[in-house]
């Protein structure tokens, strides 16, 4: 291979640009240059070596323009993403079943920075710089009093609010030549974005997918209705289904997750008659704390003022619901939970728990706490201690139980039949 | 003809010019040349000491076309090098301020360096 078909292959390291225009001439002052030099001598092709590692570089960096070409490529999601937050705006408004104040404010100054955000993008597209930078700080501005009066608003619009005009306005305010470093800022400020948005994500995370369990009933009383919810998520809001066991199935509307506070309005998920009065829990405020269990317990108020409990236990969790059930046991039940166990607990201690019937109540006696209590039926074999916050499920083999095994704070605690 | 006549360039805007660019304009000053005669007079000048690689001569050619400093003046063969064609190229009006405004700034300076005695007296 000669010299000239070598440094053919070495201008590769130059812009197609650049090399279209100036890539023949390049080579006949190569081709002088080695007419004129010793082509073979090691310091002729270094300085052919140095002279594109120190050439090459920052040509391709003055043809690439990171900034204006990032601009460019920001510019198009910008205006899709402020049109996507309008559409959204206007779905929630329809799709909400009450319009209280400062939901209607906050739609309005959403949708007026979704607006302000699509102009900027516009401006981005059109190259008004300074039309740009004043609809995008409007538009952040916006979203900044839009969030304040709708903390609950969606993670992802939370990003797009925020990031994108910030990281738009960095990249507009920095100098032309600087345009690795104002690069680099935006990619900074979508890190920090995302940073920032972590905890929310975890906190999402709180409320797990799935199909949950619990109970529900009016207040004061033993809750013996049980229920199920589905927990979905759609696009970037929770969607909770209750069914109770009458069928009538309940929409969670208004789904507030604040830190340790689920809030949330109940609505008969299936249209009702015209002139049909829907009645149950229908337009109940609900207003439910986490437990350190991971369930969900507290208040429904009715539009009536009817007040129920409502429990929702995340799905996997073993831990029971602050609601507790006693469901009856028959003689041959309790019968055969009767006897004495040998307790191993979560710290590695001893017990011995001894299970009798008292007056037709299944009870247990607890010799390291010198306790007794009754046992309240939980349903499918789980049993839980009075005045306890976990369940114990027995293990019954031949119509007597052999062992049991519950879920503390503190650990798991195992139980074996001695008598 | 500049490549950017959008452009108005002012001549002190443009110093301090680095030295390959400034060296280039030197070498343009005494006419139109093509990049190898560029490159040789550049050499020549420094005594060695600047060597022009091609693509530093026709990076900086590049931008002193698009701020209006340099313009091509045609495609001939150089009939002291070979029969091809070569692009030839030519200080503009706005070129020559620029590259005078340079030399006086480095006069300036050399005079600062001899007040200072940091350079030996010119014999008169």
């Amino acid at each position: 291979m000669n010299a000239e078909r070598i440094y053919r292959m070495l201008l590769r390291a130059y812009p197609p640009a650049f090399r279209a225009e100036y890539g023949r001439e390049m080579v006949l002052v190569f081709r002088d240059q080695c007419r004129d030099s010793d082509v073979r001598t090691l310091g002729f092709w270094m300085r052919v070596f140095s002279d594109i590692v120190r050439s090459a570089p920052t040509l391709r960096a003055e043809a690439t323009r990171t900034v204006e070409v990032i601009m460019k490529l920001a510019a198009i999601p910008t205006v899709l993403l402020a049109a996507f937050g309008i559409f959204g705006a206007v779905n929630d408004w329809s799709a909400a079943s009450q319009h209280a104040g400062t939901y209607v404010l906050a739609i309005v100054m959403g949708v007026a920075a979704s607006l302000l955000l699509l102009g900027a993008g516009v401006a981005i597209l059109l190259q008004k710089r300074q039309a740009a930078r004043l609809t995008l700080v409007a538009s952040l501005l916006c979203f900044i009093a839009t969030r304040l009066v709708f903390p609950w608003m969606g993670l992802f619009l939370q990003l797009v609010g925020s990031v994108l005009p910030v990281g738009l306005l960095i990249a507009l305010y920095w100098p032309r030549k600087s345009s690795t470093l104002g690069a680099a800022s935006i990619a900074l400020v979508a890190l920090s974005g995302l940073g920032l948005a972590v905890p929310q994500l975890c906190r999402a995370q709180a409320l797990p997918l799935g199909r949950w369990t619990g109970w529900a009933g009016p207040m004061d009383r033993p809750s013996a209705y049980p229920i199920t919810l589905d927990v979905t998520r759609a696009s970037d809001s929770l969607q909770i289904m209750l069914h109770p066991a009458d069928g009538n199935d309940y929409r969670l509307d208004a789904i507030r997750l604040r830190d340790d506070t689920l809030n949330f309005t109940l609505h008969l998920a299936r249209a009702l008659p015209p002139g049909d009065v829907p009645g149950g829990a229908h337009g109940s405020s609900c207003t439910l704390l986490r437990q350190r269990a991971g369930y969900y317990t507290g208040l429904c108020t009715g539009p009536d003022g009817m007040r129920s409990d409502l429990s929702m236990v995340p799905p996997g969790s073993t831990h029971a619901a602050d609601t507790v059930k006693d469901l009856p046991l028959t003689a041959a039940q309790r019968e055969s939970l009767v006897g004495s166990y040998s307790v191993t607990l979560p710290m590695g201690g001893q017990d011995v728990l001894r299970i009798f019937e008292e007056n037709g109540i299944l009870k247990a006696h607890s010799s390291h706490e010198n306790r007794t209590g009754r046992l309240l039926y939980q349903g499918d074999g789980a049993f839980r201690p009075e005045g306890s916050d976990f369940v114990i499920t027995f293990v019954i083999e031949a119509g007597r139980a052999t062992s049991f095994q519950g879920l503390r704070e503190d650990g798991v605690i195992k139980g074996t039949r001695t008598q | 003809m500049s490549r950017n006549p959008q452009k108005q360039p002012f001549p002190e805007s443009f110093p301090p010019l680095s030295p390959p660019t400034f060296h280039i304009l030197l070498a343009l000053a005494d006419g139109e040349l093509h990049g190898y005669a560029i490159m040789k007079g550049v050499t020549a000048r420094s005594e060695g000491t600047v060597r022009l690689g091609p693509g530093t001569l026709y990076g900086a050619l590049k931008r002193l076309l698009e701020d209006g400093l340099v313009e091509e003046a045609g495609e001939r063969a150089d009939p002291e090098q070979s029969d091809e064609r070569r692009r030839y190229y030519r200080l503009t009006s706005v070129g020559r301020s620029v590259a005078r405004a340079e030399a006086e700034r480095l006069d300036a300076l050399v005079r600062v360096a001899r007040r200072k005695k940091l350079l030996g007296v010119r014999p008169a």
